[in-house]
């Protein structure tokens, strides 16, 4: 029995991930053992729960790969601070006290917590990580065709953008942009002026640009960037996250844009704020779908291969996933389910996987790992009690979803993307406008702006969705959003945002509880609202005692479970 | 309970923090708290919740576990309660982002306090926190009560007449939003009151009275030591420019090493490509 650890740490959310015999078996975000969001730095309590439960040791792990080149992104950053030492002052403060604490300290840290021979050390292209990591995920009929990889990102080993060639398993390189040009950190900015979380936000600002009107597009296109396909430029004078650590956006945007927005601001949908953010939404989101369609464009002109991958951190805007799956010449599209940092950890330990002998991994699951949940020790018992067995719990959850109600579930593995996808979600009937609405602004809290997503059987999504076939596995693990067609019911708008697009979700896998739900359902209830199953803010539940938290914060009596129907003890 | 800790040397000299630095001396009565202090306090009630979950998690005995998960539900409350706060006041521009619990050193997720301790040692330690931040929490209330003053008459009535209510409440976790902010505040010395005794009376049973005492001046002195180190921002922003610019300037003249090519191996995919960390 052979392993492959990838790890992933110290920037965004850190993660790791377990190949058995080659097969990817479990990956652990290090947010869901340390209940902090985001939770970055050396992945220290998800590589314990590794060693532990998989009893890893030198001897039967084959390689341990690091998602990065840990002095190269260091070194690339400071290059840059240093050609402004005055100005970037504050910047190279961070920088470096990074030196200290960042990742080239990794392999000190790793060698506290389990002793693997340096050989067996690799650290991998940042950029090639996160190619790999969709790699993973392409579909078993492409698998052996050529592939272009395309990586659109913040920065990772001082590149922001790369596209790949990869073909019988190896990779070359045909394209690199370099910090500070970076259509992630551009995305950060607008997001950080629009009053939310940098690195945390950038979905809520995704969500924004429906209400949006163009008004900055043309602006950014001849003002803020240089474009020459495939290569862009930004004019820094706009930006200052290559000055400073505290804010993205310089004196200059301010002069230009206003004030920077107050998350709070924009909860008034009416307000002026709300306006202006949706505005610069909207065009950040159509100047970044310009720039990633341009160079799809030309990727493929380029090398003549129309299978094509896109991963790192811009992947995970749906929105601009769904322009890009419409780019003209392609066979195929893949964005893996995870296709930030968290996910190059599965792309990390691709690379060791190959360099090992073998071929790509070709994951056909989205779930990993195991139930965390034991309904026989007594501590379960003391924060549950058991309503309905395996057996009669279907009757009953029909019985409940029918009526309006909000259930958790709790099933199998973990979700493997920041989406929920039934594993560890909360879900209502998409038909009842009352739960739906008590289920986003009540019990999750979430901005009026944002609707919740869907989950569904393909055949209904092919029914009302226009559904793209090129990217088509993709749908499953929510990495594209999808228009309504003019057919959908009155009833489920609902899950609709206000441009008519939804996140939605194709449920596959016939002998997932909510499959069969639908199944069961058919013509009654056909979708089910499906959100993470989390307080916002805080990571997805995670074991027992997440559960239970969270149903008692979320004011949820109900959990499905693999083992049953079960309620909170008071 | 409000915490944080620092590891000072080796593995086992460590002092433990608690968010009342001497900054919040300050607090003015009668105003509103500030943005800072309210999310000191978000982050701090937020850190004692992760504290509790993990403690719950290790405690070998179940009916401990779940003790310890409704310490955590009821500061998740109060991280709620002054989450609130900081949204209320519109010149606040400070956001509660949970990963500042980690920046700024309030919990160390590699060793969590329970983890690092015996339940001797942690009760000790909730003990003399819990006490710490009620006798902080009532020293701020003017501060609270000034943000709604309107309430005030109200919440007088509301407390005399929903004293059986509020016990019941104090253990739910979904109905911070249905009362004013005075009086989930109450709520919230009452939890720490609560906290504190708990934590008290269960030392006495599994600590010596001499053992109590001298766990008890151990925090304390922790608490004082890292209090004052906390009061110098002024020397260690100093302290931490000074370095830093001599660092840089020894760096500059050496910048051009720094620029490294971009790989262009044919295949990418290989041990040697693997191999080094630049």
């Amino acid at each position: 029995m052979k392993y492959i650890v990838g790890v992933s740490g110290y920037f965004h959310d850190s993660s790791v991930c377990l190949l058995k015999d080659g097969k990817l078996i479990e990956f652990i975000k290090e947010e869901s053992l340390t209940r902090i969001k985001g939770t970055r730095g050396f992945p220290v309590r998800a590589l314990k729960f590794l060693i532990r439960e998989y009893e890893l040791t030198d001897t039967n792990v084959s390689y341990l790969a690091f998602y990065e080149k840990p002095l190269r992104g260091w070194a690339a950053t400071i290059h840059h601070s240093l050609a402004q030492p005055r100005k970037s002052f504050d910047l190279l403060r961070h920088q470096i006290k990074q030196f200290w604490s960042g990742p080239i300290h990794f392999v000190s840290e790793l060698k506290k917590i389990i002793h693997i021979s340096e050989h067996k050390l690799l650290f991998v292209p940042h950029h090639l990580s996160h190619a790999l990591s969709a790699i993973a995920f392409v579909n078993s009929k492409i698998q052996d065709k050529p592939l272009l990889n395309f990586v659109f990102d913040g920065v990772g080993d001082g590149n922001t953008t790369s596209i790949f060639k990869f073909q019988n398993n190896a990779a070359e390189l045909i394209f690199q942009q370099n910090y500070p040009h970076s259509l992630g950190l551009f995305y950060s900015t607008v997001t950080d002026y629009c009053g939310f979380l940098v690195n945390e936000g950038e979905y809520k600002l995704m969500a924004l640009a429906a209400f949006g009107r163009p008004t900055y597009y043309e602006f950014f296109r001849e003002h803020v960037f240089s474009i020459t396909k495939p290569s862009f430029s930004l004019d820094m004078s706009w930006f200052d996250y290559d000055k400073s650590p505290e804010r993205s956006f310089s004196e200059k945007w301010i002069e230009k844009f206003g004030s920077p927005i107050k998350g709070k601001d924009i909860q008034d949908m009416e307000s002026e704020s709300f306006q202006r953010a949706a505005d610069l939404a909207l065009s950040s989101q159509l100047v970044i779908q310009d720039i990633i369609n341009s160079t799809i464009d030309w990727g493929i002109k380029e090398t003549n291969i129309r299978d094509v991958t896109i991963s790192g951190g811009v992947a995970q805007n749906s929105l601009a996933m769904y322009s890009a799956a419409l780019a003209p010449g392609l066979n195929s599209v893949t964005i893996p389910p995870s296709p930030g940092d968290s996910g190059a950890a599965i792309g990390a330990a691709n690379f060791a996987k190959i360099v090992d002998g073998g071929a790509s991994i070709a994951c056909k699951d989205i779930f990993f790992g195991k139930s965390q949940l034991d309904a026989a020790k007594p501590v379960f018992q003391e924060m549950f009690i058991l309503e309905s067995g395996p057996t009669d719990m279907k009757n009953k959850l029909d019985a409940l979803i029918s009526s309006g109600e909000i259930i958790c579930c709790y099933f199998g593995g973990n979700e493997i993307g920041p989406r929920a996808l039934c594993n560890r979600s909360l879900v209502c009937a998409a038909n009842n406008k009352k739960s739906v609405v008590a289920l986003n602004s009540m019990i999750k809290k979430r901005e009026k702006f944002r609707p919740l997503a869907p989950v569904m059987l393909r055949s209904v999504a092919e029914l009302w969705f226009e559904v793209n076939q090129k990217a088509s596995d993709c749908y499953k693990w929510m990495a594209l959003t999808a228009v309504a067609k003019e057919n959908l019911p009155a009833k489920y708008e609902s899950i609709l945002h206000f441009d008519r697009t939804a996140r939605i979700q194709i449920l596959d896998d016939e002998f997932h509880p909510i499959h069969e739900f639908l199944v069961r359902n058919m013509g009654k209830i056909d979708m089910l609202v499906n959100t993470s199953f989390n307080i916002g803010g805080d990571p997805i539940v995670f074991d027992a005692f997440d559960c239970y938290v969270n149903m008692k914060r979320l004011g949820i009596q109900l959990v499905i479970t693999d083992t049953g129907l079960y309620s909170c003890k008071p | 309970m409000l915490i944080k800790m620092t590891i000072l040397m080796g593995n086992v000299k460590f002092v433990f923090k608690s968010i009342q630095n001497s900054e919040l001396n300050n607090v003015k009565h009668g105003t509103n708290l500030s943005g800072r202090q309210a999310l000191d306090f978000a982050l701090a009630e937020f850190s004692s919740a992760i504290e509790m979950l993990q403690a719950a998690r290790l405690a070998e005995s179940s009916s401990l576990s779940r003790g310890f998960v409704n310490h955590a539900l009821d500061e998740y409350r109060h991280t709620e309660f002054f989450k609130r706060l900081i949204d209320s006041d519109p010149h606040n521009e400070l956001r509660f982002d949970p990963r500042l619990t980690i920046t700024l050193g309030f919990v160390n997720p590699a060793r969590y306090l329970f983890e690092n301790n015996s339940l001797e040692r942690f009760t000790a330690f909730v003990a003399i926190n819990e006490a710490s931040a009620l006798r902080l929490f009532s020293k701020i209330k003017p501060a609270i009560k000034g943000a709604s003053n309107e309430l005030r008459d109200e919440i007088e009535t509301i407390l005399d007449e929903e004293t059986a209510h509020l016990r019941e409440f104090t253990k739910s976790a979904d109905g911070t939003n249905k009362y004013p902010d005075n009086f989930v505040y109450e709520m919230l010395l009452l939890d720490e009151e609560r906290h504190a005794s708990l934590a008290d009376g269960f030392l006495d049973r599994i600590a010596s009275p001499k053992r109590k005492k001298w766990l008890r001046l151990r925090y304390k002195f922790g608490n004082k030591l890292r209090h004052f180190w906390g009061s110098q921002r002024g020397i260690r922003a100093f302290v931490d420019k000074t370095i830093c610019m001599i660092v840089i300037c020894l760096i500059l003249p050496f910048r051009w090493v720094l620029c490294l090519p971009a790989a262009r191996e044919q295949n990418l995919i290989c041990h040697q490509s693997g191999k080094f960390l630049l």
